[in-house]
């Protein structure tokens, strides 16, 4: 009874995503294109698409030394893993304060525990599989004024789900208290959907469950318009027909100095997107598999996106 | 091809297949181990070589201890020499020999047996003349021996308390230990140290020389084992009746209901012997002999196909590691149905199989109270270790250190309280273990408490899941016979792996957009 009203609704569930959409449309040799998060950003910056400044990149345990060079004079920072998934492993510096770093969540670490933590990530703790793994460190990203309100301690993100070359369905996430800054909803992240159409947001939801109130700043989620929006959408396009997937959940935030930049992208996009948008992925992207899409360019097919019912 | 007619083709093969053995060749579907008098045996000598000619003996009972049957021998490193085919129960010894085996030289030769604890004498024979009187392998006449009995039952009131103090003075003045020529009865008494057999030989001999009949008896657990040495007792006949002694394990009359007995008071005394062999022991395996057994082997004769590329030609300690192994693709089905049908989270792929099957061999409340015991331990350890920041791979050597300390610890502990149920900790995974309780810190670092929580839940119901399944029972006899069965299991697997549909947890977790389908559809009929 259920399975039929979640049918009826287009809900796409993990099996159908895999077997339908992902094992189809991702050819698994393009999955390191965006599981390495330097290469994306090479690939990303060659179309044309923002990327925040890359400080440096650690390889080996011996430049570990050295890092204390790279991060001279910089008062902000963020430590990923190349490999990493879903923001494990990342280390957002806020403040460097006599020889501590503060990070976004509040913690203070001594310049000892980053660099413990660096060895963590090139031993290959936080990466996809388990493999040794280099860190990189990046700018900081400052969350853009119009989006400030609703995020608490770091930067929204917006979530784009690019299907052959065409936008599907978005989704903005906004860091909490509870999240630590970070803008992963199972750590307590607030999301919200984004009408295609009009770059604006709709409805709302924390741990699963709808709501329309920012659980901690109590800011109404909906209404609130993306800054850029039509350009957020075509760097998206842009980025997914330079990565080869087909089916690709490309995230990009919204700095207050940049515009929007190219965080990453991700060959494996959640499910979530559904709850946050409250509608089902399936007709958009059945929609669009029968288009004839060969030898459209990035504006056009923006605006197919932004055209589906 | 597509997948539900490959899927169905398999189920068909597998069904033709085992409708052939059951209708054709008279296998049973559901096994039994009704008549289960019958247990199939395996005992092996094992011996190093010296660098010098080497032979083993195996001394079959008498007459009177018929319960032997089907007899097959065979060896590594030796050639069997005697008369093969002459298998009448009081034959003379088999016998296995070398002219020359290289010292250090591993060699074994073994005897493979079916018992019938049925056609074997219920009541031991009673005591006989040459049970009191000193043979080859028990010189009760022996000066030294026939002072020391005299000296320990000097002032003993009846007879049960004579042998006490002998039984109490092999118990506690000599120890075991393995090394060459332990066997021999005045060595013991000299060194005060010597095998098992020999120090059941020295109460023996101590029991005749007092005048008191006595035998040595070689014994088996009734329950299947693998490689565990066969017991050897003595049984010594005062107050009217045979009492069993085993100054070894410390144990004195009381009723021995879960020993096999195999046989009493050979010719040799010794079920097998050697020479010129050193660190020698016997070891047995045991199965109960199922209705399936006995089939293939009167089939046997016939040289069937089917029964030549049977699992029951296996030795025994294969026999029971197969049967294990044909349930794990069952174990790989349930996990594979979990994980894609009803979207439960695990730690590892297979990880809640390796638990299964490693509780399997304890008491499963036991087996999962040790478990979650070695996990919550051994995250307090990782917590820890956090504080010294080693680098990765040395710290999860450690933690793997510890948790193989934790598991031990407990073994011993179980041992000293006789918590039979607990011993198999041993068995634990000990490096899968390790990993999934890295796993379970990470999460709970990275992800928080309620999904490392979620995740650690699911390990275990499908761990569960898996022990119901695979535990000793009729399931694992009946792939045994039949392991093409196993090709049904690989057809659900097939259409498992084509299942597009929503996952249980799914229906839990979009249901909010299943009530918007239901409004939308009762708008629309409505307008």
């Amino acid at each position: 009874m259920i399975f039929k009203r979640l049918a009826q609704a287009g809900v796409l569930g993990l099996n159908a995503r895999n077997a339908e959409f992902i094992n189809r449309y991702n050819p698994r040799h393009h999955f390191r294109r965006v599981d390495d998060k330097l290469l994306a950003r090479e690939l990303a910056d060659a179309v044309g698409v923002r990327v925040p400044a890359l400080v440096g990149v650690v390889e080996a345990y011996g430049e570990l030394r050295s890092v204390g060079r790279m991060l001279e004079g910089l008062g902000d920072f963020v430590i990923k893993p190349v490999q990493g998934a879903m923001g494990s492993g990342v280390l957002v510096v806020v403040e460097r304060r006599a020889g501590a770093f503060v990070l976004a969540d509040g913690r203070t670490l001594t310049a000892s525990e980053v660099e413990y933590h660096l060895t963590g990530i090139l031993a290959g703790l936080h990466s996809l599989g388990g493999r040794v793994d280099r860190a990189m460190i990046e700018e900081r990203l400052v969350p853009h004024p119009e989006l400030a309100a609703l995020a608490f301690g770091g930067v929204p993100d917006v979530r784009v789900i690019v299907f052959r070359g065409v936008p599907v369905l978005a989704m903005v996430r906004l860091p909490t208290r509870a999240s630590r800054g970070r803008a992963n909803l199972h750590q307590g992240a607030v999301a919200a959907g984004i009408e295609l159409q009009t770059g604006r947001t709709v409805g709302g939801l924390h741990r699963e469950r709808a709501l329309k109130r920012h659980p901690e700043t109590d800011a109404v989620l909906a209404g609130h318009l993306i800054p850029e929006w039509p350009r957020v959408l075509e760097w998206a396009v842009r980025a997914a027909d330079a990565f080869g997937l087909g089916y690709v959940g490309i995230d990009i935030v919204l700095d207050a100095r940049h515009g929007p930049v190219l965080l990453e992208a991700n060959a494996r996009p959640g499910l979530a997107i559904q709850l946050a948008n409250a509608r089902g992925l399936r007709p958009r992207l059945e929609q669009v598999e029968r288009l004839a899409l060969e030898g459209l360019g990035v504006d056009e097919r923006v605006a197919i996106g932004r055209a589906l019912p | 091809m597509r997948v539900s007619v490959l899927a169905a083709s398999l189920v068909g093969l597998s069904l033709l297949l085992v409708a052939w053995k059951v209708l054709g060749l008279g296998y049973r579907l559901v096994e039994t181990t009704a008549q289960s008098g019958r247990y199939e045996v395996e005992v092996t000598l094992h011996g190093v070589g010296q660098g010098e000619t080497a032979a083993v003996f195996f001394n079959r009972p008498s007459s009177l201890e018929t319960g032997f049957s089907q007899e097959r021998f065979s060896a590594s490193g030796l050639e069997r020499i005697d008369a093969a085919n002459d298998t009448r129960a009081d034959a003379l010894p088999v016998r296995f020999a070398s002219p020359l085996v290289a010292r250090h030289d591993l060699v074994a030769a073994t005897w493979h047996f079916v018992f019938s604890t049925d056609l074997a004498n219920a009541l031991p024979p009673p005591p006989a003349a040459r049970d009191t009187l000193p043979s080859r392998s028990l010189p009760a006449a022996a000066p030294e021996l026939v002072s020391l009995a005299r000296d320990l039952t000097a002032g003993t009131q009846s007879l049960e308390s004579s042998v006490r103090a002998l039984y109490e003075f092999v118990r506690d003045e000599t120890l075991t230990d393995g090394s060459a020529g332990g066997d021999e009865v005045r060595e013991a008494l000299r060194r005060r140290r010597a095998t098992p057999l020999g120090r059941v030989r020295l109460l023996a001999s101590l029991a005749r020389a007092s005048g008191v009949p006595a035998r040595v008896v070689y014994a088996l657990e009734r329950d299947e084992q693998m490689e565990r040495a066969l017991r050897v007792v003595c049984d010594v006949y005062f107050d009217g009746a045979w009492h069993t002694l085993d100054p070894v394990r410390g144990r004195f009359a009381s009723p021995q209901e879960d020993l096999l007995i195999v046989s009493r008071g050979d010719r040799a005394d010794a079920l097998a012997e050697s020479e010129g062999l050193s660190a020698t022991y016997l070891s047995a395996s045991v199965v109960r002999e199922t209705a399936n057994a006995r089939t293939f082997r009167t089939q046997s004769q016939g040289d069937h196909l089917f029964d030549r590329l049977s699992f029951h030609r296996l030795p025994i300690r294969l026999q029971l590691a197969m049967r294990v192994l044909l349930l794990v693709p069952l174990g790989a089905l349930i996990v594979s149905v979990f994980r894609n049908i009803v979207g439960a989270p695990t730690f590892g792929t297979f990880t809640p199989i390796l638990i299964a099957l490693a509780v399997r061999e304890t008491h499963p409340l036991w087996g999962l109270l040790i478990l979650a015991l070695v996990v919550g331990a051994a995250l307090g350890g990782r917590l820890v270790l956090a504080r010294f920041r080693l680098l990765v791979v040395p710290r999860l050597s450690i933690l793997l250190t510890f948790v193989i300390f934790l598991v031990g610890v407990l073994s011993v502990l179980a041992t000293e309280w006789g918590l039979e149920g607990a011993l198999g900790a041993a068995l634990l995974p000990m490096v899968v273990l390790t990993m999934m309780i890295e796993r379970v810190g990470l999460a709970l670092e990275e992800e928080g408490t309620r999904t490392a929580l979620k995740t650690t839940l699911g390990t275990f119901l499908v761990a569960a899941v898996g022990y119901g399944v695979l535990r000793p029972g009729e399931l694992e006899r009946t792939l045994f016979t039949f392991p093409e069965l196993n090709l049904i299991v690989v057809a659900l697997l097939l259409l498992v792996g084509r299942y597009t549909g929503f996952r249980l947890t799914e229906l839990v977790r979009f249901r909010a957009l299943a009530h918007a389908a239901g409004d939308n559809a009762d708008d629309r009929r409505a307008a």
